[in-house]
C-alpha cells in the first residue's frame, strides 16, 4: 500500500474544474500547507514527463497535502462560461482551488508551484491571498540583463554559425535590440518578448516581486540552463529589491527547460521538500520563539 | 464528463468517462486507447476533443490512462505493452458495466493503436469497430516506447492481425501517406492533418479537426 492516496478533485463552478489531490494516508494534515500545482501552458495537470505526478506522490508520501488542477479549458476542466482572459481566468481558478482546500480539507495555507507560464501565475496571484505562504517559480520570466548579453555572446562566441547569424542581423541579441527600439515608440510588441524587454513589464514584473516579498512569501526560484544564463540573474535584472533570506536561489545549468532527465527531476523533488520543511520550521519558530531559543 | 478511478485498488486506473448525448445514433460504445510518453502528453487535448464529438454523435466513451502513465497508479518504469493491453480490456469490461453496451468499439492512436490491435484480435474481446490512427509500423519507432516485444507487435500489427483483426477495421494515416506497408484487406484512409502527438503541437487552437471528423463519421457509419 502506498504511503500517500489519490482522489479526484472538482470545484469552480459547476465544478468546472479538475484536478488530482494528494494527501498522506492516516488523517488529515491541516496544520501543514498544501502545494498547489498551476500548468504550464496548455499542458494537462501531469507536467512534462509526468514530472508532477511524481512530485505530488512523494510529498505527499512526505506528509504534504498536494493538489495539481487543470485551470479552466485545459486538460480535464471545461472552460469558464464567463468571457475573462486567460490570466484572469486562472487568477479564479486558482482562487475556487485555495477554496477548496480550506472547505473541503480544512487546509489554512498553500504553497504555489509552477513552471514557466505557471510560475508567472503563481507570482501574479501569490501576493494577493493572505493564503499563500511561500512561491516556487520554476523558470519563471526574467528581463535579460546586460550581463545576461555578455555571457549569451561569451558562451557563443567561439561558434562560427553564431557569428555568422550575430552579423547578419538575426539572433537573440539582435531581435532584443530591434524590440527595445520598437518599444521606444510605443508601437505594440508581440506577446511573449513584450514582456522581456519592454520597460512597462519589467516594472510589473518588479512590482509583483516588491508585492511578494511586502507579504512575506517565501521564494524559491529555480532557473534552468534551458532558460536563463546564469544564476543570479533575477538579482541583477530587478537591483532595487532586497530579497534576503525571503529567496533561495538554484540553478540547475545542465538542465533544460522541461525538466527531461529523470536525476533533474528528483533533484527538484528533493529541493522543494526540503524548501517545505524549512518552511515548517520557521513557522514553529514564528509560533514559539520561546521554544526555539532553548 | 466523469473522471473517476476504476480497477484494483492497488492498481487503480484514471478513466474520463462522457455519457452518448445523442440517443439517435444507437446505444454503442467506445474505448479510446491513448498513446505513450511525450506522445500521448501532447495528444491530451486532441483526445478530449475527440471523446466530447463521439459522445455528441451519440457513442458513451471511456478515455483513460494505463498503469504507469498520466494519473493512474504506477511508476512510469512499470509500464509494458502486456499490461496496456489488460488496462484495455478493464476499461471495456468497466465501460459496459456502466452503460450496459454490449457494441464496443475501440480506437487507438499511436502506440496506443498497435496495442488496441493486439486486444481486438484475440478472443474473447468482441471488437465492432477498430481504428487505428497512425499506428507505429516500424521497429525503431516501437523501440522507443517499449523493451518488451517490439519486434513482435510491429510485425504482428502489419501482417499477422490481418484476418483476425474485426472486420470493420480502419486504419486511419495523417502524417503521411500509406507507404510500401502491405495491409492486405484492411481498410486505409489517408486524411492529411496536423499531428496532435508531435512536440510543439501546444498551439491552442490546432486541433486535427479533418481526422476527428472522420473518424466519428465512420464510427457511425
Amino acid at each position: 500500500m502506498t504511503p500517500y492516496y489519490e482522489q479526484i478533485a472538482r470545484f469552480g463552478i459547476r465544478q468546472n474544474l479538475n484536478g488530482i489531490f494528494a494527501e498522506p494516508r492516516g488523517g488529515r494534515h491541516t496544520d501543514k500547507p498544501a502545494i498547489v500545482i498551476l500548468n504550464s501552458g496548455v499542458v494537462h495537470r501531469i507536467g512534462h514527463h509526468r514530472m508532477y505526478v511524481t512530485m505530488a506522490r512523494m510529498l505527499a508520501a512526505a506528509g504534504y497535502p498536494v493538489l495539481r488542477f487543470d485551470f479552466s479549458g485545459i486538460g480535464d476542466s471545461a472552460s469558464r462560461s464567463e468571457s475573462l482572459e486567460p490570466d484572469a481566468a486562472a487568477m479564479a481558478d486558482i482562487v475556487s482551488a485555495v477554496d477548496w482546500l480550506s472547505e473541503t480539507r480544512g487546509i489554512k495555507t498553500a504553497v504555489l508551484l509552477g513552471l514557466c507560464s505557471g510560475a508567472d501565475i503563481a507570482l501574479k496571484y501569490g501576493h494577493t491571498d493572505d493564503r499563500i505562504v511561500a512561491l516556487v517559480l520554476l523558470d519563471p520570466t526574467i528581463p535579460p540583463t546586460w550581463k545576461f548579453y555578455l555571457h549569451y555572446l561569451s558562451q557563443r562566441a567561439t561558434n562560427m554559425r553564431s557569428w555568422q547569424t550575430f552579423l547578419g542581423g538575426r539572433g537573440r541579441i539582435w531581435g532584443d535590440l530591434i524590440m527595445r527600439m520598437i518599444a521606444a515608440t510605443g508601437v505594440p510588441l508581440m506577446e511573449a518578448r513584450r514582456r522581456l524587454v519592454d520597460p512597462q513589464s519589467r516594472r510589473v514584473l518588479e512590482a509583483q516581486f516588491k508585492h511578494s516579498l511586502e507579504r512575506n512569501l517565501k521564494l524559491l526560484v529555480v532557473f534552468t540552463g534551458g532558460r536563463a544564463e546564469y544564476r543570479e540573474q533575477l538579482l541583477d535584472a530587478f537591483p532595487s529589491l532586497s530579497f534576503g533570506n525571503m529567496l533561495t536561489l538554484e540553478y540547475f545549468s545542465d538542465c533544460d527547460h522541461i525538466f527531461t532527465l529523470a536525476r533533474h527531476r528528483e533533484r527538484l523533488n528533493q529541493l522543494v521538500l526540503r524548501s517545505l520543511q524549512d518552511l515548517r520550521r520557521a513557522e514553529r519558530r514564528e509560533a514559539f520563539p520561546s521554544a526555539s531559543a532553548n | 464528463m466523469i473522471p473517476f478511478y476504476f480497477g484494483a485498488d492497488d492498481q487503480r486506473l484514471y478513466g474520463v468517462y462522457e455519457a452518448a448525448l445523442d440517443s439517435g445514433a444507437g446505444s454503442r460504445a467506445v474505448v479510446l486507447c491513448n498513446a505513450v510518453g511525450n506522445e500521448y502528453i501532447h495528444a491530451h487535448r486532441t483526445m478530449r476533443n475527440l471523446s466530447s464529438r463521439l459522445s455528441k454523435a451519440g457513442f458513451h466513451v471511456l478515455r483513460f490512462d494505463y498503469y504507469g502513465t498520466g494519473d493512474s497508479s504506477g511508476g512510469s518504469d512499470e509500464v509494458s505493452p502486456q499490461r496496456c493491453c489488460e488496462n484495455i480490456k478493464a476499461a471495456m469490461v468497466e465501460l459496459q458495466e456502466m452503460t450496459g453496451v454490449a457494441r464496443m468499439s475501440l480506437i487507438g492512436l499511436r502506440f496506443g493503436a498497435n496495442l488496441a490491435a493486439r486486444v481486438a484480435a484475440r478472443p474473447p474481446m468482441v471488437i465492432n469497430s477498430l481504428a487505428l490512427w497512425e499506428p507505429l509500423v516500424d521497429n525503431e519507432a516501437i523501440a522507443q516506447f517499449t523493451d518488451h516485444g517490439a519486434t513482435a507487435l510491429a510485425e504482428f500489427l502489419t501482417q499477422e492481425s490481418v484476418g483476425v483483426l474485426p472486420a470493420r477495421t480502419l486504419i486511419l494515416m495523417t502524417a503521411q501517406e500509406p507507404g510500401p506497408t502491405d495491409w492486405n484487406a484492411v481498410d486505409v484512409k489517408y486524411v492529411p492533418s496536423p499531428s496532435p502527438w508531435l512536440d510543439g503541437f501546444f498551439e491552442p487552437k490546432v486541433i486535427p479537426v479533418d481526422a476527428l471528423a472522420y473518424i466519428v463519421e465512420w464510427l457511425k457509419a
